[in-house]
């Protein structure tokens, strides 16, 4: 029982950062109808920048825990704000330009520009995947038989506030509920005053920086980035919104947790191996059945 | 002929004609408004059968290119007829998940050669091989082109709704001719296999077929030579300007990112600017309308 | 009274399908102006131009004064027009209340929108009723009040109504005239496209009729009412 339990809670920690991946890629997608592929590379740039600006700093010895803490925060911090600023330039060159297109136009720019990001960070960086040293050395807890590290705690309490954020963000503020409206009928918001382009700015922002907070938590929880570790968080993210359709973003939420679990299960259970097939054959499933999704679409 | 040419300019016309074999597998496969990634793993489909047909039964080479191509062909088949009535975006997500699952279990099976692939296939393929099969397929590709069946696939492409009130099977002939796509495609594949004497299942995924759709959409999706010409032009290219290979994918996906933004139907310039015809819907759709149709929605 | 909106050779385009034809109209302020006209006739691309929905090919469209042709949505909207779109068009993942907030985005003021909101309550008894529901949920009669009265939460001096009457049963039709009526007494003036010829001529003081694009006739509505072709097309001989 407790090894079933331990998969759980290991399928939830990492459904957790598809959550998250797939939360930005779905707000853009539902609010934008864009299908920004070169989301994954929010991802990546995020997990890279968090390891540049806190390498200089990693090293240092002899600080107390509390210190620690604080400069993991401030490199996240420093990650997300960088990609939010990212966000913006992405929504201003390729979006924008892009918008009110029909749906694969923008999904080939944005898969270009994930090309060139992908390998431009490859040029930089190199394509092998590089160390990132932690700045909470990492301990196991262990309670009720199960065992979770402090990566993986950290991991799931960054996703669950950024989760938490963004749904207050959605459903209680002005410009939350102003970008709802725009998700539906963007002239209509407008009509009421929305700027529209304000708001798509605002989401991409906060798309971006979703993938960055993944990417830097994601990163510490394996030690490591690369290049290429977009490709795989970010296509079964992007199935998590497929799968929930684009239109309530506690769907996608869900989903991102549940294929965390299955994967995990299946892994655990089935064969290790075949883990990765297993977002994409819940999607060939869904899409079979329900073509707009588990939780429907706006086009419904 | 070989000795009349530099071994790196062989190396690379041959890679430039087996792509050129593959994108226009892609050109059939498109001819009806698919968007495909799926490509590479077809092609990849191809290299596996033909090299399990040659190397552990023993059969002649062109009996496993036609295996392999037959596989490919009821593959692709299944597979245009699944999305045939799937939005757009779906059905190019179907070839994704296809092109994806395919890696997977290639490198989860043993008979695949797992991880590492098969190795030692026997090698068959020369330049003129490579050359003489490309000009068969553009061949095909013309008659095509102009044929009944091209007829209704391009009308497909413009207007779904418009071609079956025109009494075409739009079911079918998505089908068909993502089927005959995916059996060029895996004609390319195997001959790929037979020159490099392995075959991995590394390449056969999204990103490997994005590749293809790249040349596609560079090349012009519109004529049944322009993916070809564009698979050579960006697989020579990059190697005559001595390209890394982090480089060549930079440049292929700024060129992307120009392309869709300035000129939709392709850099080749041969149709004069402003003609739509042969565009997919979808493709087509950026600049005609220039005020909303709508009220509101997009 | 003065000359709130003036229309100057409006012409709107669809790719190669010219849906507007050279339009002329006026405006004053305090009028409730109808367009009438069959389906395709125009009507809403006018509408959907002087929003700013739609950039015309050519005209110009004056709003007290200022140019406001090719400009943004949002602003055309904080110039002082609110839009009532065809189909209602609510958001129908937001309650009512919300929808209203949303109607008021402009407004910077949070007292102005509470005291707005409330006069809304009022007009629209219904909304106050369904003010935590969804949306998505209310009838075709009450989201078409939610949608005017979220137009109004921006306090327009021109409404653009589109279509207000499409799909809604006759008592409610009525009820919707009699509450344009009162929001004309409030100071709001009203453009609206409209197929019911017969409800719209009830409460316009003027009116165009529009077909194929062009400007057919216009007139006050007894004048138009006492027209031919208009008794003939629109109001059954």
């Amino acid at each position: 029982m407790t090894g079933f339990l331990q998969q759980l809670l290991n399928g939830l920690i990492i459904g957790s950062s598809y959550a998250v991946i797939g939360l930005g890629f779905g707000l853009v997608f539902g609010v934008m109808r864009v299908c920004n592929v070169a989301h994954a590379q929010f991802f990546v740039l995020g997990g890279y920048v968090g390891f540049l600006v806190g390498l200089p700093f990693v090293t240092l010895g002899g600080l107390p825990i509390a210190a620690r803490v604080g400069m993991f925060v401030a490199v996240i911090l420093a990650a997300v704000l960088f990609m939010g600023l990212v966000g913006l330039i992405v929504e201003r060159i390729i979006v924008r330009p892009l918008r009110g297109t029909p749906v694969m136009i923008p999904f080939i720019a944005t898969a270009g520009a994930a090309t060139a990001l992908q390998y431009s960070c490859q040029l930089i960086f190199g394509a092998d995947p590089v160390l990132v040293p932690r700045f909470i050395p990492s301990t196991t807890f262990y309670f009720a038989g199960l065992s979770v590290t402090t990566a993986q705690l950290m991991t799931l309490i960054g996703m669950v506030a950024m989760l938490a954020g963004v749904q207050y963000y959605v459903l209680y503020t002005r410009w939350g509920q102003a970008t709802r409206a725009v998700a539906e009928w963007p002239y209509v918001a407008a009509a009421c005053g929305v700027n529209i382009n304000r708001v798509f700015q605002i989401t991409l922002s906060i798309s971006a920086a979703a993938g960055a907070l993944g990417g830097v938590l994601v990163s510490n929880m394996y030690a490591s980035a690369s290049p290429f570790m977009g490709d795989l968080f970010g296509t079964k993210a992007f199935i998590c919104v497929l799968v929930a359709g684009n239109r309530k973003i506690e769907g996608m939420m869900l989903v991102g947790l549940l294929v965390g679990i299955a994967e995990a299960l299946v892994a655990g259970y089935v064969s290790s191996s075949y883990r990765d097939a297993v977002a994409y054959l819940i999607l060939l499933a869904i899409l079979a059945f329900r073509p707009s999704g588990l939780f429907g679409s706006y086009e419904d | 002929m070989s000795q009349f040419i530099s071994g790196f300019w062989v190396v690379t016309l041959i890679s430039a004609g087996l792509n050129a074999i593959i994108t226009t597998g892609v050109y059939f496969s498109s001819s009806a408004g698919a968007f495909t990634v799926a490509h590479a793993a077809l092609a990849g489909m191809g290299g596996y059968a033909s090299a399990l047909i040659t190397s552990n039964l023993g059969f002649p080479v062109w009996v496993g290119i036609l295996v392999g191509a037959a596989l490919a062909f009821v593959t692709g088949s299944l597979l245009g007829w699944v999305s045939a009535q799937m939005h757009p975006l779906v059905a190019g997500l179907a070839t994704m998940a296809f092109a994806e699952i395919t890696v997977v279990v290639a490198f989860n099976t043993e008979q695949l050669g797992g991880a590492t692939g098969l190795t030692g296939i026997p090698l068959r393929t020369n330049l003129g091989l490579v050359y003489l099969v490309l000009a068969l397929a553009l061949f095909a590709a013309w008659r095509f082109h102009h044929s009944r069946l091209g007829y209704a696939a391009h009308a497909i492409r413009d207007s779904m709704r418009a071609a079956s009130v025109m009494g075409v099977n739009v079911v079918r002939v998505k089908a068909l001719v993502f089927g005959i796509g995916s059996a060029v495609a895996a004609v390319g594949g195997a001959l790929h296999a037979h020159y490099i004497m392995v075959q991995t299942a590394g390449d056969m995924g999204f990103w490997g077929g994005m590749n293809y759709a790249f040349f596609w959409i560079f090349g012009g999706s519109y004529t049944f030579w322009g993916p070809a010409l564009g698979a050579m032009v960006l697989t020579i290219l990059p190697e005559a300007l001595r390209f890394s290979m982090s480089g060549r994918y930079i440049l292929y996906g700024l060129l992307l990112m120009i392309v869709v933004v300035v000129r939709p139907q392709g850099l080749i310039p041969v149709m004069p600017m402003g003609s739509r015809i042969g565009l997919p819907s979808w493709l087509r759709g950026r600049r005609l309308v220039t005020g909303t149709s709508r009220a509101g929605r997009r | 009274m003065s000359v709130l909106l003036e229309v100057r050779g409006l012409e709107v385009k669809y790719g190669a399908v010219q849906a507007v034809k050279g339009v002329d109209l006026s405006l004053d302020e305090g009028q409730i102006v109808a367009l009438l006209g069959a389906n395709g006739a125009g009507k809403s691309s006018i509408i959907k131009s002087l929003i700013g929905v739609v950039k015309p090919r050519a005209g110009t469209i004056e709003f007290m004064g200022r140019q406001i042709q090719g400009r943004s949505v949002h602003d055309i909207n904080r110039l002082g027009i609110g839009w009532v779109p065809e189909g209602r068009q609510v958001f129908s993942h937001l309650t009512v209340e919300a929808n209203l907030m949303v109607g008021a985005f402009a407004v910077r003021d949070d007292a102005l929108v509470q005291r707005r909101m409330g006069e809304m309550m009022e007009m629209f008894p219904i909304l106050e009723q369904r003010r935590t529901q969804l949306a998505g949920f209310l009838s075709g009669g009450e989201q078409q009040m939610l949608a005017l009265a979220r137009a109004l939460m921006s306090d327009p001096r021109l409404l653009l109504m589109d279509e207000p009457s499409l799909g809604l049963s006759p008592l409610i039709v009525q009820r919707l005239f009699e509450l344009v009526k009162s929001i004309r007494s409030r100071g709001v003036s009203i453009l609206m496209a409209e197929q019911n010829a017969r409800q719209s001529l009830k409460v316009a003081d003027h009116a165009y009729l529009l077909e194929v694009g062009e400007v057919r006739g216009s007139g006050t509505a007894r004048e138009m009412e006492a027209r031919e072709d208009v008794r003939r097309a629109y109001l059954g001989g």
